[in-house]
């Protein structure tokens, strides 16, 4: 049964991965398309760890688990804020 | 079940590539490529973590945590250069 709602959890971070290329493909200008590509992906890789946590719960897997997470959330506005900062300077934040 | 599930989620993971690839190719300004670029460094780390998931091997969260290191330097750079090349044009 825990594998079963582990692998459930594992579909819902699937589908919210499809979201955010979607949103990746439809926003109108490249800073609302960066909102869908980092913090919906974030949420996305997240809940699809947590899936593979509790579906193979070994202490070794959510410790590198746990390091990922760690990385991405560092990493992650650091790159988006690089990013958004550069498109605007570059006079790519209108819509196209 | 487990197996349905697992062949849902890949099935999910390939229609979001599929909405990258046409995202890459219509998109026209080059932040936004860069953009899609990052999204598709997350939709591999998820790939990584469903080939953890369904093999069972944990060594794929690490090819995962090393992909999420890259992804973020290549954001950078990408980023700095398209800064640093608009700043020389104008």
């Amino acid at each position: 049964m825990t594998a079963l709602i582990a692998a459930a959890v594992l579909v819902v971070g699937m589908a919210l991965i499809v979201l955010a290329c979607f949103g990746a493909l439809v926003l109108p200008d490249a800073l609302s398309r960066q909102h869908a590509a980092t913090k919906a992906a974030t949420l996305a890789v997240t809940v699809v760890a947590i899936g593979l946590g509790a579906l193979h719960g070994t202490t070794e897997v959510w410790i590198k688990l746990v390091v990922l997470l760690f990385t991405l959330a560092a990493t992650m506005p650091l790159a988006s804020h690089v990013l958004a900062r550069a498109a605007h300077h570059a006079g790519d934040d209108t819509p196209n | 079940m487990n197996g349905t599930l697992f062949i849902a989620a890949a099935g999910l993971l390939a229609l979001g590539l599929c909405l990258l690839v046409v995202a890459l190719a219509r998109h026209r300004d080059i932040a936004s490529r860069i953009v899609v670029v990052d999204a598709l460094a997350s939709w591999a780390i998820a790939a990584c973590l469903l080939a953890a998931a369904v093999s069972g091997e944990a060594a794929f969260v690490d090819v995962a945590i090393g992909f999420a290191l890259a992804a973020f330097l290549g954001t950078i750079a990408w980023s700095q250069a398209l800064a640093t090349s608009k700043e020389s044009s104008s």
